[in-house]
């Protein structure tokens, strides 16, 4: 009803409207930006050689859709119609993962020719953020949802385990001291994570490469070490996921972790790429910053997963 | 940040984890409870040191702590509604 008495009034027009009705601060509010009709002796220049041009990454959509055709993929695979593997969900699975392939590949190529870059808005358009950057935000919002992920699940582990009638002591599956080297080598690469982001605020190149590489060492020490420990866990000791609760929780939980480890190693590469290309400075280093960011968070789930799994 | 402020983080992080091994390894036989309750105090003493300073949170603006925090708060609402359904 008001809805509708608004529209009859504003119909009427016998309240007109200001330039400003909302008081908005924003340019395209400005009284007299935009001429009257008529007065331009030609049509506005609306071609795209205008900054805005640069928004033209299909990547983004691209790996929106094969995230869904692999997805597709896993919802299809309980008619395996004697099929191996996720049966009739095995054509979609592989497609859409070589789709997000391509679509990582393809955004981080087009972020390294700048089609992501867009001018500052103005202080009126960054509210709320207007002390710390929106890529900040973003980042710490996506490691928020990761905390409900992680959290959720590590909390499922704890009520299965403290309501099963037996569980493997420690050390008994586990070997405690590949843990604890492996714990040292993750946690040291977030150190040389951190080191990396100094040089970088220093614009120091060599610096940046010199520690992100570094980092990239570990991190893939990380998931050598993992990988034969889970091999001598499968075929030594046959201890699978097949293996009750333990099994399956550990090879789930541990599993996920290092696809993060994994992911992280894919960004490092891209950031060595981009140093290598000149594009990290010292005014433009916010990529080594957020890498920093979720490299500490990955190191702070495996502080939690290390003695649940090794230690207690 | 201080200049050597990241290497006493790493060294910190480093003895905690070896303790934490030392116990399990030697005497979790024998004081479980008490070497399972001394190890969560040192994850999350781990996890609050990352946190503050590899992360960055001892220096950012309140905007982003509260980011930080929500979501453990919801975490935790998330862990006690799950509890209703324990079976006893």
């Amino acid at each position: 009803m008001l809805f509708l008495a608004n529209l009859l009034i504003a119909a009427s027009g016998k309240i007109p409207s200001n330039s400003n009705p909302w008081h908005a601060i924003t340019p395209e509010w400005v009284p007299g930006v935009f001429a009257p009709a008529g007065l331009l002796e030609s049509m506005p220049n609306t071609s795209s050689s205008s900054a805005h041009h640069q928004h033209t990454s299909q990547r983004p959509l691209s790996l929106a859709a094969g995230a869904a055709v692999t997805l597709t993929g896993l919802a299809l695979s309980s008619w395996k119609l004697g099929l191996p593997f996720l049966g009739i969900g095995n054509p979609f699975f592989f497609a859409g993962l070589a789709l997000v392939a391509w679509s990582v590949i393809g955004w981080a190529h087009d972020d390294l020719l700048g089609k992501f870059k867009v001018p500052d808005e103005e202080r009126g358009e960054r509210w709320p953020s207007i002390s710390f950057p929106k890529m900040k935000l973003g980042v710490w919002t996506f490691l928020a949802s990761e905390v409900l992920v992680f959290g959720s699940i590590l909390s499922s582990y704890l009520y299965v385990r403290a309501f099963s009638e037996t569980w493997p002591a420690p050390g008994s599956i586990h070997s405690i001291t590949i843990g604890t080297i492996n714990t040292i080598v993750l946690l040291s690469s977030s150190l040389t994570a951190l080191l990396a982001l100094r040089a970088a605020r220093n614009g120091n190149v060599r610096g940046v490469l010199s520690w992100i590489g570094i980092t990239f060492a570990l991190g893939s020490t990380f998931l050598a070490v993992k990988g034969f420990e889970w091999y001598d866990l499968t075929y030594n000791l046959k201890f699978t996921p097949q293996s009750g609760l333990p099994g399956s929780t550990y090879f789930f939980i541990v599993g996920l972790h290092g696809a993060h480890v994994f992911a992280g190693l894919m960004v490092m590469l891209y950031i060595l790429r981009k140093a290598l290309a000149g594009k990290i400075t010292r005014e433009n280093h916010q990529v080594v910053e957020l890498f920093g960011l979720y490299w500490s968070f990955v190191d702070i789930v495996w502080i939690f997963i290390f003695p649940l799994f090794y230690l207690m | 940040m201080g200049r050597y402020t990241p290497f006493a983080v790493w060294a910190y992080i480093m003895i905690a984890t070896l303790l934490e091994a030392f116990l399990s390894s030697f005497y979790w036989r024998i004081y479980p409870m008490l070497v399972d309750s001394v190890i969560v105090a040192l994850i999350w003493s781990q996890v609050a040191t990352v946190g503050l300073f590899y992360m960055h949170l001892k220096y950012e603006e309140k905007g982003i702590k509260i980011f930080a925090i929500v979501p453990i708060v919801f975490l935790v609402a998330l862990i006690v509604a799950q509890l209703g359904s324990v079976q006893h």
